[in-house]
C-alpha cells in the first residue's frame, strides 16, 4: 500500500510540475507576442492560464505539449530511428 | 436529442464555449503582434485597427478565426508537412520495414533448421526460391554480356 500511496503521491507532483510549466510557457508566450504593453501581458496571460491551466488543465496540457512537440522537431528526430535500428543490427535497406 | 443532453450534463457546451473563447484569445493576441509590427511608427493606426479587430473577432469571430486558420496553415504548413513526411512517415515506415525484416529472418532461420513448414510459409519459400532463381538468371545474363556473350547468333 505504501508503494501505491508513493506512486499517486509522485504522479500528482509530476501533474503539478507540467501544470506550472505550461502556465510559464502561456506566459512566456503572451510576452513574446504582446511584449510592448506589460499590462496587455497580464491580462492576456492570466486569462490563457485560468482557462487553459486552472479550469482545463488536461487540454492546456495536451495542446501546449502537442505544439512543442510539432515545432520543436522532435518528429524529425523520431524519424531516424528506424534507420539508425537497421544500422545497428546490420540490416541492409 | 439524448446525445444533446448528455453533452449539456457532462459539461461539453461549457467546454467548447471556453476553448472558444481561448481560440479567439491567441487569435486576439497573434493579430495584435502583426499589428504592431505593421503600425509600429503610427500608433494612431494601430489603436484603430486595433479597436476593427476586436470588433470583428466579438461579433464575427468565426469568419476572422477561420481566415486566421488558414493563415496560419500557410505560415507553418511547410513546417508541419517536413515533421509529418519526414518524421512520423518515416518512423512508420521504418518500423514496418524492421517488423517485415525480422519476420523474414525468423522465416529463414526456421526454413535453415529444418522445420516443418505450414501451408502458407510453403508458399513464401517456393517464392523465395523463385526470386533467387531468377536473381541467378539475370546475374548470368550480366556475365556473358561483360564477357561478350553470343547474343543469338549476331
Amino acid at each position: 500500500m505504501g508503494l501505491f500511496d508513493d506512486i499517486i503521491l509522485y504522479g500528482n507532483l509530476l501533474w503539478y510540475a507540467v501544470l506550472v510549466y505550461v502556465a510559464y510557457w502561456l506566459y512566456n508566450w503572451s510576452k513574446e507576442k504582446l511584449g510592448f504593453s506589460q499590462v496587455l501581458v497580464f491580462v492576456v496571460a492570466g486569462l490563457l492560464i485560468y482557462f487553459l491551466v486552472i479550469e482545463h488543465p488536461i487540454i492546456g496540457a495536451f495542446g501546449v505539449i502537442t505544439w512543442i512537440i510539432i515545432s520543436g522537431g522532435l518528429l524529425l528526430v523520431l524519424g531516424m530511428f528506424p534507420s539508425l535500428y537497421m544500422l545497428l543490427k546490420g540490416h541492409r535497406q | 436529442m439524448v446525445v444533446l443532453v448528455a453533452a449539456d450534463v457532462f459539461g461539453l457546451f461549457d467546454t467548447i464555449n471556453d476553448l472558444s473563447f481561448v481560440i479567439k484569445l491567441i487569435a486576439f493576441a497573434y493579430l495584435t503582434f502583426y499589428l504592431y509590427i505593421t503600425f509600429a511608427e503610427n500608433m494612431p493606426l494601430f489603436g484603430l485597427s486595433e479597436i476593427i479587430l476586436g470588433y470583428l473577432l466579438m461579433f464575427h469571430a468565426p469568419v476572422i478565426v477561420s481566415l486566421g486558420l488558414i493563415v496560419l496553415f500557410v505560415m507553418f504548413g511547410g513546417m508541419l508537412q517536413m515533421n509529418l513526411q519526414m518524421g512520423l512517415e518515416q518512423a512508420v515506415r521504418g518500423g514496418q520495414q524492421i517488423q517485415e525484416m525480422e519476420r523474414q529472418e525468423a522465416f529463414q532461420r526456421k526454413v535453415q533448421s529444418g522445420a516443418a513448414l505450414n501451408a502458407q510459409e510453403q508458399q513464401m519459400y517456393a517464392e523465395m526460391q523463385a526470386q533467387q532463381q531468377m536473381q541467378q538468371g539475370y546475374q548470368n545474363s550480366m556475365l556473358q554480356v561483360r564477357s561478350g556473350g553470343n547474343f543469338g547468333g549476331y
